[in-house]
């Protein structure tokens, strides 16, 4: 899967504004819609298209798509060695 | 309609949800939050904001395990919950009084309450005096009894919610503690699922008429292959699973949901399982219509609807065959026709989920309306066999009463003025608070009438709205209910209209007519009664002229 484009669609979707607007490089500070509240639903969705569970701390701390990027794909990555064994 | 929020939690992203719902049900909506935990200084008018916005609708989202997080506390055994709950009870409808008060004519939503699992004491629960269930319990007990004797307060039962789909998928602990909201992205969307049923439910959108097949859907198998001893309906075993679904239809038919049959049998076989199957509910009484035929079922929908005189988007249509759904849906895709589940035992579960059979509160009206259909029937058979139409007119021996709208007759009124699309001359819809602010504005009349004949009390079946405006009366509304068409009633209530106008001194009325898609059957009736047409939908009939009410109607007492 491709996990940026999937994080940026599902920002777009979540704070309802264009997906252009997202880009690789946005975060809470330079996307006016990305409150905290739009942070908790950007979790939330994520959390059910990638089936993954983020730690209660991090849940306000992953406010960028690089570090929702790297973090997901630590999660799935984990989720894939248990499979495999 | 202002839709306003309270909460003791952070219930922005259930509002949120809630919001698209009303949009894509095209219910539009204006909303007020309270802040967090600020809804007792909302509540007192501490600021102006919350009682400025003026809600027709308020929901108070009160979480129990917070309002007495510190008596319900675990470590604590001398702690006597009972009284403690419910001295937070007792404060919590103390504010509720306030605002039924301040907003007298907003309908509040309470949701009831629900115990977290972590606070509960596990094996010792209800094993000891001081546990916290029963104190739930008691507190859900108590705001029944609260909510008893106010019709403006309604509850929102979200306990069961909760029993229905689980803590586990409904709640998240992490986003308790990172929001201050319990519930999970799921318990969210249920949650605002269940609100926007009752916001539906309040404005009267609901469905009119269950449509049903026969064979695999009200009985297992085919009766015109297995025979009336083989079809599966009995009062055990899976045969039972239709029998419990039937009970459940009866319900609904109860409340006034019209039930019909759209079935392909031999009608005999079909009729003989409906008069003489032991295990059958539904017997042929409870039908206001059968099609059971080889025509195709497109055909038999749309006689149903114009026999009973409803809408096709009022009717639900529940049959096994995904062939005959699809076939139906490719030609009246206005109709509803949700698929069943494979097995008939979640038939009952099914229906029950299904979000088209809610109500706000039952009118005596509700309960009443099968049999009026079914007396409608009646009187269609005695009408073939009069020589006039006056013959028949004064053999129903009709009694109109009309009086100005009261505590009793407004909920019905509301209902006809949210639902009626026939016999509305001006299609205007009013909210119930919107009538009561008519009733307290002296140049308003609001009139309800109701109709008793040879064959029963058909309850309020007309409502009109008056205003006094400089000289002259103007009609704003006027109703009849589709039932009672046609039987010259609207010339009793015109009649009192103009009657009441004139000896008030008032020396014109006049009345609009705004054409719909359906309000056809009335367009013509300014015109039947002498007002002459003023300017493009206006008609006017002033002193000089006369309506008289049909020799065949008795006036009541009023």
């Amino acid at each position: 899967m491709d996990i940026p484009n999937v994080v940026c669609l599902t920002i777009a979707q979540e704070l309802d504004i264009p997906v252009e607007h997202v880009t690789a490089e946005s975060d809470s500070s330079n996307l006016e819609k990305w409150d905290s509240l739009g942070q908790l639903q950007i979790i939330m969705a994520l959390e059910r298209k990638f089936n993954i569970k983020f730690r209660t701390f991090e849940i306000s701390e992953l406010k960028s798509v690089q570090t929702l990027c790297d973090r997901i794909e630590q999660l799935l990555n984990r989720q894939s060695r248990h499979a495999d064994r | 309609m202002k839709i306003a929020f309270l909460s003791n939690y952070t219930n922005e992203l259930i509002v949120r949800s809630t919001k698209k719902r009303l949009e894509h049900e095209a219910i539009g909506c204006e909303i007020y939050i309270s802040g967090y935990n600020q809804y007792i200084q909302d509540i007192l008018g501490e600021s102006n904001k919350f009682y400025t916005f003026d809600p027709e609708l308020i929901f108070l989202s009160i979480d129990i395990n917070i309002l007495c997080e510190n008596e319900l506390n675990l470590q604590d055994r001398d702690t006597n919950y009972r009284i403690k709950v419910s001295e937070c009870l007792e404060a919590l409808f103390s504010q509720v009084n306030v605002l039924n008060n301040r907003l007298p004519n907003a309908a509040i939503f309470l949701d009831n309450f629900s115990i977290d699992t972590g606070k509960s004491f596990g094996t010792m629960e209800y094993n000891s005096s001081h546990t916290v269930l029963p104190a739930l319990h008691r507190a859900n007990t108590a705001l029944h009894e609260f909510v008893q004797d106010r019709a403006n307060i309604r509850v929102v039962d979200l306990e069961s919610l909760i029993r229905r789909y689980g803590e586990d998928r409904l709640l998240d602990r992490r986003m308790y503690y990172v929001s201050k909201c319990k519930w999970s992205l799921y318990g969210i969307e249920k949650l605002s699922e269940l609100y926007v049923s009752h916001i539906k439910a309040y404005k009267g959108i609901r469905k009119k008429c269950v449509v049903l097949d026969l064979d695999n859907t009200l009985w297992g198998g085919i009766i015109g292959q297995d025979g009336i001893d083989k079809i599966l309906l009995s009062n055990d075993g899976a045969g039972k699973a239709y029998h419990d679904f039937q009970r459940l239809l009866a319900g609904l038919h109860s409340r006034g949901i019209l039930l019909a049959i759209c079935s392909k049998n031999n009608e005999r076989d079909a009729m003989e399982v409906l008069n003489t199957h032991p295990y059958m509910v539904l017997r042929p009484d409870y039908f206001s219509d059968m099609k059971i035929n080889w025509e195709r079922k497109d055909k038999n929908l749309r006689e149903i609807a114009e026999t009973l005189n409803i809408g096709l988007d009022s009717i639900v249509f529940l049959d096994d065959s995904s062939f005959e759904r699809n076939l139906v849906l490719s030609q009246l895709p206005e109709i509803t026709a949700p698929e069943l589940p494979d097995d008939p035992a979640f038939f009952s579960d099914f229906l029950h989920d299904l979000d088209y059979f809610n109500f706000h509160s039952l009118t005596d009206d509700d309960y009443k309306r099968n049999r009026n259909y079914r007396l409608q029937a009646e009187r269609e058979k005695s009408k073939k066999s009069f020589e006039t139409i006056e013959d028949y007119y004064r053999s129903l021996e009709m009694t109109v009463d009309i009086k100005p709208a009261d505590d009793f007759s407004l909920p019905r009124i509301v209902q006809l003025i949210n639902k009626t699309n026939q016999f509305n001359l001006t299609t205007r819809r009013y909210s119930e608070s919107e009538i009561r602010g008519f009733l307290q504005d002296e140049q308003y009349q609001i009139l309800a009438m109701s109709l008793t004949d040879r064959f029963g009390d058909s309850g309020i079946i007309g409502a009109a709205i008056t205003v006094v405006k400089s000289g002259t009366l103007f009609i704003d509304t006027f109703i009849l209910s589709c039932r009672v068409i046609g039987r010259t009633i609207e010339t009793a209530l015109l009649s009192y209209i103009y009657d009441c106008a004139l000896k008030r001194g008032i020396d014109s009325v006049a009345g609009e007519f705004l054409p719909t898609s359906k309000n056809e059957p009335c367009k013509d009736m300014y015109r039947d009664h002498g007002f002459k047409n003023t300017n493009g939908s206006y008609w006017q009939l002033d002193r000089d002229g006369k309506i008289e009410c049909p020799s065949w109607i008795k006036m009541g007492a009023g």
